[in-house]
């Protein structure tokens, strides 16, 4: 309930702020707002409004900008006495400096102005000696006597502070002097006036001097508000060395300069202190109930400065929370469609892989179809056919056919034990040494060899298919060319590889390479292993495969 | 003789092959089939009648028809009818070559006779029905060695340390004082004497040098 009705104050109190921001001239209204505001409404408007500009700024990549914008936020946050939140953003402005890449002397101006405000904010918190520190930096940077003028001021007033009259009085003399040289009557006066109320705080009477003389200088200049300020702090002298003559003459001066200032507020700060010369106890009593309405009027307006300033900042912290979870909707809605392009795209591979893995299959399959049509024409076919031609001319030759009928029936029963399928039941160390019983002769010897014992369960089908092929193709090829008595096979693993040499000491070849041993090679290459050869006439042929 | 013997073949032809074959035998009654499943109920059925069949010699492979099978091959129904009538008798008569698969039916399951079908087929096949008749148990001659020579194809790296240090110019005493240092067995001079020779036999090597030379020849060592 209590958020609405403070929402509805609120849009009620942007509504203008937000037709004037439409107006070509809203930076300059806002400037007026910061450094010279006549409403409550002010100060936290163009507080909002260059913390706003400011980010926009930063954004379109124009730092400098900001970092001005920021200070005139900065500024006002001040004078509204928010201070940790000016603080922070001051701080973010300097972060911003340090990284800006420009002209040393456009980054010093910013620094001194931005360690002046620390200062001040400093001052304001009580922290005197960060402020007095953050004054000290400002000056160093402080490239213009101008800039060192205010800065000493400032200073002095820090020393003030720390009851350090001594470095105040310094730091005042030092900013007369200077403004004096530089002929700057304005600073020159407000130092002199400055040091004569410290000196006067002190004791010291020349202090009543220096303000006459800052007064007669402001008089000459015609710096009426100087004049307001000299002509009161003579007053409130005066009263206090109780020379109610010379009070009341100065006392009436504040009173005339007030009315030409047209200053309602001096004018009654004027009257007040008048009043505190009569001694009428009606009077006395009219001034302590005037005093304590305009206490609580201007309480009243702090409250309601203080009040909009927290809507406007809840507001504000809203709206970067909406920004905030607008630009998070979008960030995961590109993260989704990212990602669903990457599934596609995985898909796409996946389906492409899948189709080039079959056709590479298919075309194994071919390849072993013509195979298996080749063998049987060449080795069956062929055969059958010269036998019926020679059972056409000579008959009666039983013997004779049944022989060849024999060879036909054992070729015949070798194509179909060479495609069988491996017999995945029986272990295949088993397998492989019945393989190679089954080229062992009385001609020829072999020789196993496990350097390892391997546990064929753990390897893949597809593997141990290769080797056993590989291993029949080697043995039929020493059967058919070699001539070799003796062939040696050594088995071994190494991590998850199968290493299998073969070594025989028959005549060796010149190594070109048989349709079988083309057959053996592809198996092996498909599996990702190797199959190196080596051979000369005379020297035995060895293989060595790694699978 | 054998008085009561069934055939189970799918082919008719190679069925009544067997029969011209048993007949000489002096066999009284020899029946075909060509199911694995009738040969079970035969068999069954003989057996609860009081008058059991003696001898089956069946065929492995049966090609499939338009008749269910419960039995689907003949190395299925020999081991089934091995374990329910241990007596029965059974040959195998088949085109299969297949190492394991002789071995698992005649050491593993006890099948009496493993007979390959080929051109001495049918008078291997007459000599192992007399040698069942006999209570001995036949393989084809070129299946005999799958059998029993299995062991002498490997080596073992006992060997290969062997031949090693007699290619580093040890003697076969030296050899087995360092085995028995080293902890290796056998350490005996006698086995190392024992074994070199069988190597040599199985290398075909006339003597210890050729012995080293071969196996270096063949990257053994």
């Amino acid at each position: 309930m209590l958020n609405q009705q403070l929402r509805i104050l609120l849009i009620c109190l942007l509504l203008p702020a937000a037709a004037f921001s439409q107006s070509v001239d809203s930076t300059q209204l806002y400037y007026q707002y910061v450094n010279r505001p006549t409403e409550p409404a002010h100060l936290p408007s163009g507080y909002f409004h260059y913390l706003s500009t400011a980010m926009s700024y930063l954004k379109s990549g124009d730092t400098l900008a900001a970092i001005d914008a920021q200070r005139l936020a900065v500024i006002a946050g001040h004078k509204l006495g928010t201070y940790t939140a000016s603080e922070q953003e001051a701080v973010k402005a300097l972060q911003w400096l340090d990284a800006l890449s420009a002209d040393p002397g456009i980054k010093e101006s910013r620094y001194t102005g931005f360690f002046n405000l620390l200062g001040m904010i400093y001052r304001n918190k009580n922290y005197f000696d960060k402020a007095h520190d953050y004054y000290n930096r400002a000056l160093t940077y402080a490239e213009n006597k101008t800039d060192s003028i205010g800065l000493l001021n400032n200073r002095g007033n820090i020393y003030l502070d720390m009851k350090n009259y001594q470095s105040a009085e310094q730091d005042f003399r030092r900013s007369v002097d200077l403004s004096r040289s530089m002929g700057d009557t304005l600073r020159w006066a407000r130092a002199l006036n400055n040091l004569g109320v410290l000196q006067l705080q002190q004791k010291n009477n020349t202090g009543s001097a220096n303000i006459q003389k800052a007064l007669q200088l402001r008089e000459h200049i015609h710096d009426l508000e100087g004049m307001y300020s000299s002509n009161r702090h003579l007053a409130l002298f005066a009263l206090s060395e109780k020379d109610t003559a010379t009070a009341l003459h100065y006392t009436t001066k504040t009173l005339e300069i007030a009315r030409r200032l047209n200053s309602a507020s001096y004018t009654l700060e004027s009257l007040s202190l008048l009043m505190n010369l009569n001694n009428d106890p009606l009077v006395s009593q009219y001034k302590a109930l005037t005093d304590s309405i305009n206490n609580a009027k201007q309480e009243e307006q702090n409250r309601y400065a203080a009040l909009r300033f927290d809507v406007e900042k809840e507001i504000l912290n809203t709206q970067k929370a909406e920004l905030q979870l607008e630009k998070e909707r979008s960030q995961s809605i590109m993260i989704q469609i990212i990602g669903l392009l990457l599934l596609l795209l995985l898909v796409l591979a996946i389906v492409l892989i899948l189709i080039r893995i079959k056709h590479i299959r298919q075309r194994e399959v071919h390849k072993t179809e013509s195979r298996i049509s080749k063998k049987v024409h060449d080795e069956l076919a062929n055969e059958v056919y010269q036998l019926m031609v020679k059972m056409q001319v000579e008959k009666d030759r039983d013997e004779e056919v049944l022989d060849d009928l024999e060879q036909i029936y054992n070729k015949s029963r070798d194509i179909s034990k060479e495609y069988q399928a491996l017999d995945t039941q029986t272990p295949f160390d088993e397998i492989l040494t019945d393989l190679l019983l089954s080229y062992q002769s009385n001609s020829v010897n072999i020789i196993k060899r496990a350097t390892t014992s391997i546990d064929w369960s753990k390897v893949s089908p597809e593997k141990k298919n290769a080797i056993f092929r590989v291993v029949q193709e080697l043995m039929t090829n020493m059967k058919k060319h070699s001539k070799a008595t003796l062939v040696a096979i050594t088995l071994g693993q190494h991590h998850k590889k199968i290493t299998l040499t073969y070594s025989d000491n028959g005549v060796g070849t010149m190594l070109k390479k048989q349709n079988g041993l083309q057959n053996a090679e592809n198996r092996i290459f498909t599996l990702n292993g190797s199959i190196t050869f080596e051979s000369e006439p005379g020297k035995g042929f060895k293989a060595k495969i790694i699978v | 003789m054998f008085s009561k013997v069934l055939i189970a073949d799918d082919l008719v032809s190679v069925n009544s092959g067997v029969h011209s074959v048993l007949e000489p035998l002096g066999i009284q009654q020899i029946d075909r089939v060509n199911y694995c499943d009738d040969a079970w109920l035969k068999i069954l059925a003989a057996a609860r009648e009081g008058k059991p069949y003696e001898l089956l010699i069946t065929d492995l492979s049966f090609k499939t028809d338009h008749r269910e099978q419960k039995i689907k091959s003949g190395d299925a129904l020999a081991i089934e009818l091995k374990t329910l009538h241990p007596d029965l008798k059974i040959i195998v008569y088949t085109i299969e070559e297949k190492p394991q698969l002789v071995r698992n039916l005649v050491l593993k399951h006890h099948i009496n006779g493993y007979v390959c079908k080929g051109r001495q087929g049918l008078q291997q096949l007459t000599e192992a029905v007399e040698d069942v008749d006999q209570g001995k148990t036949y393989v084809s001659p070129q299946l005999v060695s799958v059998l029993h020579s299995k062991s002498m194809l490997e080596i073992s790296e006992y060997d290969i340390a062997l031949l090693r240090e007699l290619a580093d110019g040890y003697l076969q005493d030296e050899i087995a004082v360092k085995f028995k240092k080293q902890g290796v067995k056998p350490a005996s001079l006698s086995a190392i004497e024992k074994r070199l020779l069988t190597l040599r036999t199985q290398f075909n090597a006339k003597n210890g040098t050729q012995l080293i030379a071969i196996s270096k020849d063949l990257g053994l060592i």
